[in-house]
C-alpha cells in the first residue's frame, strides 16, 4: 500500500524516474547507431515527465542520476561519451524546465520535448566539433538535428498520452502540487 | 551449419560472463574506479601519440578481460570514421591523394590522435567501472535506490503490449514502486584480492610515470 508520505518523498520519486531512465537507456543501447554518443534520446522521457513533478534542485539531481547511472551501466563514466551525455542531458533538462515554467500551459509536452531534444543535439554537435570531428561536424549537424526533432515529437506525444491516463503520474503530480502550494504558503507566512 | 551458430554465441557469452565474474571478484570496485580515473587522466594528457596508442591497446585488452561487451569491428569503424571526418578539412602537408581527397599530414595525425583518445577512454572506462560500483553520500544512495528500482523493472513479468502501452507502463510503475527501494540492495562483498590492488597501483603508477617522463623530456 502506498502511503501519502511516499508520494511526498522527492528522493524516492527521483530514484524511480532515474531507474526508468536507465531502463530506456538500455532499450536505446540495442538500437544501432553510427557513433557511441549519437542517441535517440528516449531516456529523457522521465526527465520530461518530471518537469511538473519535481522542484528544480531534485529535477537536476534526476538529470545527474541519469547521466551517472547510465555511465556506470554502460561503463563509459570516464569517456567522452559521458561528457556528451552530461552536456546533452543537463542542457535539455534546463531548456525543458525553463520552457515549462516560462510558458506553463501555453506549451504542450510536445513543444517542451522538441526544445529539449534539439538543444541537447545542438550542444552535442558543438562538442563533437571541439572533441572529435573538427570542422567536419557541420556535415552531420542537419541529420542529427532532424533526428532530435523527430524523437522530440515522438517523446512529446508519448508523454502527453501517458500523463492523460497514468494513475501513478496523477498521484505524484497531486502530491507535487500540494507540496508546491505548502511551500508557497510557508514562504508567504 | 545454421544450428551451430546459437551454440557458439552461447559459448562466447558464457565465457564473457565467467571473465566478468573473475574480474569483479579480483578488484575492489572503488579502488578499480579510482585507478581508472587516474589512468584516464594520464592517458588524456599524454602528448605522445605512440604512447597513447600503446595505452589504447592495453585498455582494449583490459576491457576484454573485464568481460564487458567489446567489439573490435565497431572500434575500428568508429576510429576510421573519426579519422575520415578529420581528413575532410585538409590541414598541413599533402601526403597523397585518395581519389578527389587530399590526405594531409596534420589532419591525419590529428584524426588519429582523436580516434585513439576517444576509443581509449571508452575502453579504460569499461575496464574500470564495474556495475557493482557504489557511490558515496546522499547522491550515491539515490543512485543505489535507482538501481534497485531498475532491477525490479528488468525482472517485471507483466505485459507491455503496444495496444495498451500507456496503461501497461503505468501498471509497471505502480508495481515497481510498491515497496521503497532503500537498503534493499546488498553491499558488494569486501573480500577482494590484495594482489588486485597492487596491480592497480602498478598500472596507475606506470601511466602517470609515462606522463611525467614525457613532460620532463619537454
Amino acid at each position: 500500500m502506498l502511503t501519502e508520505r511516499r508520494w511526498n518523498d522527492r528522493a524516492d520519486i527521483t530514484a524511480l524516474l532515474g531507474a526508468f531512465c536507465f531502463f530506456l537507456s538500455a532499450v536505446e543501447y540495442m538500437v544501432p547507431k553510427p557513433l557511441p554518443f549519437m542517441r535517440l534520446g528516449i531516456a529523457n522521457l522521465p526527465i520530461l515527465l518530471a518537469t511538473d513533478l519535481l522542484p528544480l534542485p531534485w529535477y537536476l539531481v534526476l538529470a545527474l542520476v541519469k547521466v551517472i547511472g547510465m555511465s556506470v551501466i554502460s561503463g563509459s563514466l570516464f569517456s567522452y561519451v559521458a561528457l556528451f551525455s552530461l552536456a546533452g542531458t543537463m542542457t535539455s533538462a534546463m531548456v525543458m524546465w525553463l520552457s515549462r515554467k516560462a510558458f506553463g500551459d501555453l506549451i504542450s509536452a510536445i513543444g517542451v520535448s522538441i526544445l529539449g531534444a534539439v538543444s541537447s543535439n545542438a550542444v552535442q554537435i558543438f562538442l563533437a566539433r571541439v572533441v572529435v570531428f573538427g570542422e567536419a561536424a557541420r556535415l552531420i549537424a542537419p541529420a542529427f538535428l532532424a533526428m532530435g526533432l523527430l524523437t522530440g515529437i515522438a517523446l512529446g506525444v508519448f508523454a502527453e498520452r501517458f500523463v492523460a491516463v497514468s494513475l501513478w503520474y496523477a498521484r505524484a503530480a497531486g502530491a507535487a502540487a500540494r507540496g508546491g502550494a505548502a511551500a508557497r504558503g510557508g514562504d508567504g507566512g | 551449419m545454421a544450428e551451430q551458430r546459437p551454440g557458439r554465441t552461447e559459448r562466447l557469452r558464457s565465457r564473457r560472463a565467467a571473465r566478468r565474474e573473475r574480474y569483479e571478484a579480483f578488484f575492489d570496485p572503488r579502488f578499480l574506479a579510482s585507478a581508472g580515473l587516474a589512468t584516464s587522466l594520464a592517458f588524456l594528457f599524454q602528448p605522445s601519440l605512440v604512447v597513447r596508442a600503446i595505452m589504447f591497446a592495453l585498455f582494449f585488452i583490459a576491457a576484454v578481460a573485464s568481460g564487458k561487451r567489446v567489439s573490435p569491428l565497431a572500434t575500428l569503424l568508429v576510429g576510421l570514421g573519426i579519422v575520415a571526418a578529420n581528413l575532410l578539412v585538409p590541414v598541413g602537408k599533402v601526403l597523397y591523394h585518395l581519389g578527389p581527397m587530399a590526405v594531409t599530414q596534420f589532419a591525419l595525425l590529428d584524426g588519429l590522435g582523436k580516434a585513439v583518445t576517444f576509443e581509449g577512454l571508452i575502453h579504460i572506462s569499461k575496464a574500470s567501472i564495474p556495475p557493482t560500483l557504489r557511490l558515496p553520500g546522499r547522491f550515491g544512495s539515490i543512485v543505489a535506490s535507482a538501481f534497485v528500482y531498475y532491477d525490479r523493472i528488468v525482472e517485471y513479468r507483466g505485459n507491455l503490449r503496444p495496444s495498451s502501452l500507456m496503461t501497461d507502463v503505468d501498471a509497471l510503475m505502480l508495481k515497481v514502486w510498491e515497496e521503497p527501494a532503500t537498503s534493499a540492495r546488498a553491499e558488494p562483498s569486501p573480500s577482494h584480492s590484495r594482489l588486485g590492488n597492487i596491480l592497480l597501483i602498478a598500472v596507475t603508477g606506470l601511466a602517470l610515470g609515462a606522463l611525467v617522463l614525457r613532460f620532463a623530456q619537454g
